[in-house]
């Protein structure tokens, strides 16, 4: 028996089912909703701008001969170029570590106890990316520098995008606050929009959640400008080449 | 009137922060749920890293396309000068004639049979095996045909995906796949071919024992509620 991708799949559909009740409860629906929906987003921008980028693909379940490998085909649900599998593996970590960073640091700063969820799911990625790219759940195909066979750029992606993740979540969700630096954009932006002018811990729940998306849009921003720089350093120190996406 | 709004309005909040923020012990047996959850998946994923022991040991495998496996099915006899992809599996029962090329990450299951070490240049060899079968005029045909075709088999001298121009001389291009600390499968065939075991194995407990304080956290906090 391979641990191929099927066995991957079904483990994540299954796992998330009973995790997402369990989470529902611990977090609140609506939050946990929230969440949810954020997370999946979250991680199907990141994804599919890496896979167009030539920096990870799927691709090889996307192959008619090597779908034909398996007994049932590749991934079967599929959100664009990204399988729904990687996103729920994504919302798995980023909600556990939040849970576990709340639990464990309770009187911490929201970025301190960011900064320790996207720790742990470094750990967590540690574990899952050599079983990943052994079975070729996906592949890794950027020019970097890799330690067993793991790009580091995939590692400083896996923590920046939990810890500002879970840092959005911390201060717009749960200790709803205005962010001084962000005070002014977010007046004549997402507030006209919303048409309020109140301070998040006043706003209804669902002028909350459209300010929660939004931040979420801006974290990506911030986390494109800090990956940029780490995926220069590690092309400028490569120990592999770049594989073309379709060879 | 107004007033009635208000408590309306009040009483739409409170039902919010009931789904919102549900009371501490419904909060706790659901970590509890997901601790559950994540410890089983974490042993799951140790499960499949002693699984996927074997395909991390070949130093190519990561990066190697894989073959379909209708290519080569159980018992197929490769043709005489195949050249066989770097990765390839070959199923158990597989007849590897001679002048077959098996570069280095070809895995060869228990019953395949291998040739003699391949020569650059080989003759062709049908005729002694073409003698088991022999119908009567077919050695006539042959020995008409008698000069043997040299069979050219030479190792591809770009790699997939490189680009030469003739004209300025190419940097040399970073190799595809990763060596020493960089290579998944150092790890897999160190420690007695057990590397990797161990270290799914070492990372898998610490990620356990992180979830495990979370949930003793969690457990004093109702003690002492």
């Amino acid at each position: 028996m391979k641990a191929n991708v099927i066995v991957f799949e079904a483990a994540i559909f299954i796992f998330f089912l009973f995790f997402y009740h369990g989470s529902s409860r611990a977090m609140g629906k609506s939050r946990n909703r929230v969440f949810f929906a954020g997370a999946l987003l979250y991680s199907l921008a990141i994804q599919t701008v890496a896979v167009l980028g030539g920096v990870m693909n799927f691709y090889w379940y996307q192959q008619n001969t090597y779908y034909k490998h398996y007994p049932l085909g590749g991934y079967i649900i599929w959100l664009g170029l990204v399988p729904l599998a990687a996103g729920l593996l994504f919302y798995l970590v980023a909600a556990m570590t939040q849970m576990l960073s709340t639990v464990m640091m309770p009187k911490a700063s929201a970025w301190a106890r960011s900064a320790l969820a996207g720790a742990i799911a470094v750990g967590f990625y540690l574990l899952i990316e050599p079983i990943a790219i052994t079975n070729h759940w996906w592949t890794w195909n950027l020019k970097s520098f890799y330690i067993i066979d793991i790009p580091l750029v995939a590692l400083f992606g896996v923590f920046a995008a939990v810890f500002l993740f879970n840092a959005v979540y911390t201060l717009t969700v749960l200790d709803a606050k205005d962010q001084k630096n962000l005070k002014k954009f977010e007046d004549r932006t997402v507030k006209k929009l919303l048409k309020t002018n109140h301070h998040p811990a006043n706003l209804n729940w669902r002028q909350l959640q459209w300010l929660f998306f939004y931040r979420l849009l801006m974290s990506l921003v911030v986390f494109a400008a800090f990956m940029t720089p780490v995926i220069v350093i590690f092309w400028a120190v490569a120990n592999r080449g770049q594989i073309p996406p379709n060879w | 009137m107004a007033n009635k709004r208000i408590e309306l309005e009040q009483y739409k909040h409170y039902v919010n922060l009931l789904e919102e923020e549900p009371n501490r012990k419904t909060a706790r047996r659901g970590f509890l749920t997901c601790a559950i959850v994540m410890v089983i998946l974490v042993v799951g994923l140790i499960v499949m890293g002693f699984m996927s022991t074997n395909l991390a040991r070949n130093p190519s495998h990561v990066t190697s396309k894989p073959q379909p496996a209708t290519s080569t099915p159980t018992g197929t006899q490769v043709p005489s000068g195949t050249q066989l992809p770097s990765g390839t599996q070959l199923p158990s029962g597989t007849q590897l004639p001679s002048g077959t090329q098996l570069p280095s990450g070809t895995q060869l299951p228990s019953g395949t049979q291998t040739p003699m070490a391949p020569t650059d240049k080989m003759m062709s060899d049908a005729g002694p095996a073409g003698l088991i079968d022999a119908q009567p005029g077919d050695l006539v045909a042959q020995a008409q045909s008698s000069t043997p075709t040299p069979i050219n088999i030479s190792a591809p001298s770009t790699s997939p995906g490189s680009v030469t121009s003739p004209g300025k001389p190419a940097a040399k291009p970073l190799p595809t796949t990763t060596s020493g600390a960089g290579n998944l499968s150092n790890l897999a065939n160190g420690a007695g071919a057990r590397g990797l075991d161990i270290y799914v194995l070492v990372l898998g407990i610490a990620l356990m024992i992180v979830i495990y304080l979370g949930v003793r956290r969690v457990r004093l906090e109702g003690k002492t509620k």
